[in-house]
C-alpha cells in the first residue's frame, strides 16, 4: 500500500496531502489530553505493524492495523497513521517522502469512515461488536486497497488492474485485521473501557 | 461458490504480486554488460518487472526491458552512454505503485568497457602466468601482447575476484529495517506524543 516516489502526478500528490491536512486537523481538534497515550501506543502499533507479513502462496503482504486505529482512535487515526507514515519512510525507507499525503489518506480514511459507520454496531455488546470489529478492521484493509487502486488510476498500470491484485492479495490481511480487531476491543472493552471512544457514552460522543 | 474459489486462487497465484513497502533495484558492469537485480526483498524477486534505462545527465530513454523469472535483466552498455560519458539511470516498476531507481556511474563502464567474450584464450595466458620456462619464445609472445589483452585478462580476473564483494553489497543495499530503526521510531512516536501533552495539558495547571 505504500506508493513509491515518483509514481503519481503532482496533482494527486498535491490534492492528497490538502485531504491529509484536513484529515489531521480534525483529528486533532477531536483529541484530548486523556487519550494522547492511546494515541501514540497504536501509533506505534501501525508502525510496526508493516514489518509484519503474511505469506500466501509466493506472494505476500503485510499488515496495515488502519481499521483497528480506526475503531479505538476515530477522527485521531490521522495524524496517528501520518506520524507512523513519516518514520517508516524516513527510518524504512517504505513509500516517499511527498507521497506521505496521497499514503495516509488512503489508510486513514476508510478508517475513519469504517468507524463512523459501524459505531452503532460497535457499541452494542456481544456479538453486534464482534461482528462490528471484524468489519472495521476488514473493510478498513478493503477500503485503502480501493484508494490505492484510485491513485494510481492514472498511471499506466490502470485502476482495475491494480485494484484487482490489491484487493486479491489483501484478502488474507483483511481476515487477519478482523480477527486482530474483534481480540483488541474484546479487550479493551474487558479491560479499559474509558479508552474506547464508542463505549464512552455522551463523554464521548462530544469528541467523536 | 464452489467454481468461484478455484479461479479466485488461480488468479492469486498467477498474478503472484509481492507487495511489500519498497522494491530494491541494484545494478553492476560486469564484463561490458550491465546485470540488473530486482527485489522486494532478499528472496522475492521482481518477475516480469518494467525496465527502463535512461542517460543519467540528459534523461533521455536509452532501452526497455522486463526482468526474467530470477528478477534480473542483462543489456549490453549502451554506446550513446560510453560515447556521452554519463551515468545510466535504471528505472524499475514492479507495478501498484512500486519504482525504484539506481544509477550506474559511467566511470563503472567506461573502464569495463571491451567486449564480455575474452576470458583470454590459452597461450596468453600461459604466457603470462610463466614467461621464463618457455625461453626465448614465450618472453617474445610475451611481449607482444597488446594492452587490450591484458586489460581483458585483468578485466575478467577482477569480475571473478569482485563478485562476492558484489553480492555482500548487493544485500547490504536489500537489508530491511533493523532492530535499531524500529526501536527508534517507536521512541519518536513517544516522544513526539510527550511533547503534545506537554503543550496540551499547561492549561489545565
Amino acid at each position: 500500500m505504500h506508493i513509491s516516489e515518483g509514481v503519481l502526478s503532482p496533482a494527486i500528490l498535491g490534492l492528497g496531502a490538502a485531504l491529509t491536512a484536513c484529515g489531521t486537523a480534525i483529528g486533532l481538534r477531536h483529541l484530548d489530553y486523556d487519550r494522547l497515550m492511546t494515541v501514540a501506543i497504536l501509533a506505534a502499533a501501525f508502525f510496526v505493524g508493516s514489518l509484519i507479513h503474511i505469506p500466501i502462496g509466493p506472494a505476500s503482504a503485510h499488515l496495515i492495523l488502519n481499521g483497528l486505529l480506526g475503531a479505538i482512535l476515530g477522527w485521531a487515526a490521522f495524524p496517528a497513521i501520518l506520524v507512523a507514515l513519516m518514520l517508516q519512510s524516513a527510518l524504512f525507507q517504505y513509500g516517499g517522502f511527498t507521497v506521505i499525503g496521497v499514503n495516509a489518506f488512503n489508510m486513514a480514511l476508510p478508517a475513519v469512515l469504517c468507524f463512523l459507520l459501524l459505531r452503532p454496531l460497535l457499541s452494542r455488546p456481544g456479538r453486534m461488536r464482534t461482528a462490528g470489529a471484524f468489519c472495521c478492521g476488514a473493510l478498513s484493509v478493503a477500503g485503502a486497497g480501493l484508494l490505492t487502486a484510485a491513485s494510481l488510476a492514472w498511471t499506466d498500470q490502470g485502476f482495475l488492474q491494480a485494484a484487482r491484485i490489491l484487493f486479491l492479495a489483501h484478502l488474507p490481511v483483511m481476515a487477519v485485521e478482523g480477527i486482530v480487531t474483534v481480540l483488541a476491543v474484546s479487550f479493551l472493552y474487558k479491560v479499559r473501557p474509558e479508552l474506547l471512544l464508542f463505549a464512552a457514552g455522551p463523554e464521548g460522543e462530544r469528541h467523536a | 461458490m464452489r467454481n468461484v474459489f478455484p479461479i479466485l486462487l488461480f488468479a492469486l497465484l498467477s498474478s503472484a504480486p509481492a507487495l511489500a513497502h519498497r522494491v530494491n533495484v541494484f545494478a553492476y558492469v560486469e564484463g561490458g554488460e550491465v546485470v540488473v537485480e530486482c527485489s522486494f526483498s532478499k528472496s522475492k524477486r521482481v518477475m516480469h518487472g518494467l525496465i527502463e534505462v535512461q542517460d543519467a545527465a540528459s534523461g533521455q530513454t536509452l532501452l526497455h526491458g522486463t526482468t526474467d523469472a530470477d528478477g534480473l535483466f542483462r543489456f549490453p552498455v549502451p554506446e550513446q552512454a560510453k560515447k556521452s560519458g554519463s551515468g545510466l539511470r535504471i528505472l524499475l516498476q514492479a507495478g501498484e505503485g512500486h519504482q525504484n531507481e539506481w544509477t550506474v556511474d559511467a566511470a563503472e563502464f567506461s573502464e569495463a568497457s571491451a567486449p564480455a567474450d575474452p576470458p583470454p584464450s590459452g597461450p596468453q595466458l600461459d604466457a603470462a602466468a610463466d614467461p621464463v620456462s618457455g625461453g626465448n619464445d614465450a618472453a617474445s609472445r610475451t611481449s607482444g601482447l597488446t594492452r587490450s589483452d591484458v586489460e581483458d585478462v585483468v578485466a575478467a580476473v577482477l569480475d571473478a575476484k569482485l563478485a562476492p564483494i558484489q553480492r555482500e553489497l548487493l544485500e547490504q543495499s536489500q537489508k530491511g529495517p533493523g532492530v535499531q530503526e524500529i526501536v527508534g521510531g517507536i521512541g519518536w512516536i513517544f516522544g513526539l506524543i510527550g511533547v503534545a501533552a506537554y503543550f496540551k495539558s499547561r492549561p489545565r495547571v
